[in-house]
């Protein structure tokens, strides 16, 4: 295994010296484009269901994260130069075809994505309903008051208590998510305030 | 010619979950009838595949003819019969307590069936690529029912599941798809075969889609880091729910995770590839203690034995790690018995929460003194969560024990004596917790005259000091109104829930005699594995 590592740092290195690293990454960019989307596709869904607090955003970043792993699929049934995998009855099963296996793969999880999607939204519709918002660090508020969450843990209120009374009811009334004790409700209390 | 039960198994559920939607255009009550019938149906199906199996061994179904590897096969061997086993038996039972404690509905009972279809399709199912389907229509069927209720924070709940469902599931995906990539298969046995001849078990390829689809179960399974949907959904789904997700949905997931490791990548690729079963074992360990942990701090009886889930199957995690024949016995024979286990337990708290509105711990002060036989069977069923013997329980901690330390007198590596002091530790917190229950259900003292007990229920407002002498009824478990009044029993539950309730308490009693049956009926799968 280190010897691997080794190998590929050597080949690294070599290819920085003879001044090919450039062209090398060109060459996969342009060779490999499909894989470096996918990887690409991939982390872009992934940070936006971490990062994004609204929950249709979250799910249309499910959606690209679904795409990625089918544009994995299509990618790997490619054969260059191969034909639409069609075989006429009776024809000869010889040629050069593209694998259809990866495909009927992705129609179906194509098909599954578009359910997953629905019942996810029909669950927005009915949060919103409920709820009148989509953010979900609205939400955790609200799902607090409502005594639905646990409430916020006695150190996490001695944190408050240090604060100047004003900046924290002045965060209570405006609505938004009054945790400016912890630094991550301090952080989406940012977000929502920059919106 | 009996292998074309496999198909019929999964089909009818799958076909009878269109009925109540279509049927109930023109009839209003005809969901708990069909699923009933259909259920019923299923479970006489997988009885005689059970029955097959022990009498000529694994059967297989070439779906639509298409011969594997290149069509989809269905496999039952005895590991997935008695997977089988269990979702027929839930399904069957949890429909008993869906008839009183609702929620009603056509559309509940659509997706009842359709999560039972998938259950027994992705048990059955011999196809990696057909697995991520079945493992999708559960999720789908699952996050429907969670919010069946309607109500704000069960959608949360559920659409949070949704997310890392999905994730998990796609990951999974991703993982196969590697595999795929490697050796230009899905059926498992063939891939089985196609990792040695076309790649290696040091592949790179072979080794992210293992890790890939770890992780992607792993979500699903609700293992400790990723394990923050389960307690949310578990205590917001409504409580028929509760029973039937808790007890089947990270079961299977876990079983498909035992079938992939052990049937696709091999125990000789666990034992070639370290580092991916440390993780495991670190993960699983971490697992066991964080559930614990958490379940002892809960006070929501429905939450608490959420957490103890994600402990449990951090056990049953390890155990696949492990890859040592003890301990994946112990793996198995905890799968089936904790969902048993827990089937009960919700079932059990469903009923007190029917019966007398409580669900939260302090609520439930003496509740043996107006239930005692579903106080019973719930401490009865703690118990055997704690391990105590003779309780199923009991068996598959104490082989999954006995295997880590096995594996790590045979190999030196100390993660398996970690594993089995882990083990004992959340053993330890899980008695604390069964014992609160315990300690509130027949010893709070609520109801005594004279100053018995502790008349610790700070609700009911009885003052502690000054001899409080008629400290009578009012403090006892009252009972909502229109609680049920079975003819037999003082409790005021239903009666035909409360006898499954029994029945599941008596059966992980028995189940826990059977050992050596147990170790019978699983030694073909296992001597297969390690052979």
């Amino acid at each position: 295994m280190t010897a691997v590592v080794a190998d590929a740092a050597a080949g690294v290195a070599r290819q920085i010296a003879s001044g090919t690293a450039t062209a090398a990454a060109v060459e996969v960019l342009t060779t490999r484009h499909a894989y470096v989307a996918f990887a690409l596709l991939l982390c872009i869904g992934l940070y936006m269901m971490i990062a994004n607090p609204n929950l249709v955003k979250k799910i249309i970043g499910l959606n690209l994260f679904q795409t990625a792993i089918f544009l994995l699929f299509i990618a790997s049934a490619y054969v260059d130069g191969g034909a639409i995998p069609i075989v006429p009855e009776g024809g000869a099963e010889t040629g050069l075809y593209v694998s259809p296996l990866p495909h009927v793969i992705v129609l179906t999880a194509i098909v599954v994505g578009v359910s997953l999607t629905a019942v996810g939204l029909a669950l927005c519709i009915r949060i919103y309903d409920e709820y009148g918002t989509l953010r979900t660090d609205v939400l955790r508020e609200l799902l607090r008051d409502e005594g639905t969450l646990p409430a916020r843990s006695a150190y996490v209120d001695g944190g408050d208590a240090g604060l100047p009374e004003g900046a924290a009811t002045e965060a209570d009334d405006a609505g938004l998510a009054p945790g400016v004790a912890t630094d991550e409700s301090a952080a989406t209390d940012g977000g929502a305030a920059d919106e | 010619m009996s292998d074309v039960l496999l198909p019929v198994a999964i089909a009818v559920p799958l076909v009878a979950a269109t009925f109540p939607l279509a049927l109930g255009v023109k009839y209003e009550r005809v969901g708990w009838p069909t699923a009933a019938v259909a259920t019923t149906v299923f479970a006489g199906l997988a009885g005689a595949i059970g029955l097959e199996v022990a009498r000529g061994g694994p059967l297989s179904h070439a779906l639509g003819t298409y011969q594997p590897p290149i069509g989809i096969e269905l496999v039952a061997d005895e590991l997935s019969v008695a997977v089988l086993a269990l979702v027929a038996a839930v399904a069957l039972a949890t429909l008993v307590f869906a008839r009183v404690a609702g929620p009603r509905g056509n559309s509940f009972y659509s997706a009842y069936l359709l999560l039972v279809g998938g259950l027994a399709g992705l048990t059955l199912t011999g196809d990696l690529f057909n697995m991520f389907v079945f493992l999708e229509i559960v999720g789908i069927s699952t996050y429907a029912l969670i919010a069946a209720d309607r109500s704000g924070a069960s959608a949360y709940a559920s659409l949070k599941y949704l997310v890392v469902g999905t994730v998990g599931a796609s990951l999974y995906l991703l993982g196969v798809g590697y595999a795929f990539l490697a050796t230009g298969t899905l059926n498992m046995l063939d891939m089985q075969a196609q990792i040695v001849a076309q790649a290696s078990y040091a592949d790179p390829l072979i080794r992210a889609s293992y890790a890939l689809i770890v992780a992607g179960l792993g979500l699903k399974i609700a293992v400790f880091p990723v394990h923050a949907w389960q307690p949310d959904a578990y205590q917001r789904a409504p409580d028929s729910v509760t029973t039937v997700v808790a007890a089947l949905v990270s079961t299977v997931s876990a079983y498909a995770l035992i079938r992939v490791s052990y049937t696709v990548f091999t125990v000789d690729f666990l034992a070639a590839n370290d580092a991916i079963t440390t993780g495991m074992l670190v993960v699983a360990g971490t697992s066991i203690l964080a559930g614990s942990v958490l379940a002892a701090m809960q006070s929501d009886l429905k939450r608490m034995f959420a957490y103890s889930s994600v402990a449990q199957f951090g056990m049953i995690v390890a155990a696949v790690a492990l890859a040592n024949e003890t301990a994946l016995l112990g793996g198995i024979v905890h799968l089936v018995g904790h969902g048993l286990l827990k089937f009960g337990l919700f079932l059990g708290i469903g009923l007190l929460a029917l019966g007398y509105g409580a669900r939260e711990l302090d609520d439930l002060a003496s509740a043996a003194r107006s239930a005692p036989y579903t106080s019973g069977a719930v401490a009865l069923l703690g118990l055997g969560l704690v391990g105590i013997p003779p309780s199923i329980g009991f068996l598959g901690k104490w082989y999954i024990g006995v295997g880590a330390v096995e594996s790590s007198m045979a190999g030196g590596d100390p993660a398996g004596v970690g594993i089995a002091v882990v083990i004992f530790i959340s053993t330890l917190f899980t008695l604390s917790y069964v014992a609160r229950v315990i300690e509130r259900f027949y010893f709070a003292g609520a109801g005594l005259s004279g100053g018995h007990g502790d008349d610790g229920d700070d609700h009911a407002g009885v003052a502690a000091d000054g001899g409080h002498e008629s400290a009578t009824g009012d403090a006892l478990l009252a009972p909502v109104e229109g609680a049920p009044r079975p003819r037999f029993v003082p409790d005021r539950v239903p009666a035909g829930s409360l006898v499954v309730l029994v029945l599941t308490a008596l059966s992980t009693v028995a189940l826990g005699f059977g050992g050596f049956a147990l170790f019978e009926w699983f030694a073909p799968f296992l001597t297969e594995v390690f052979a």
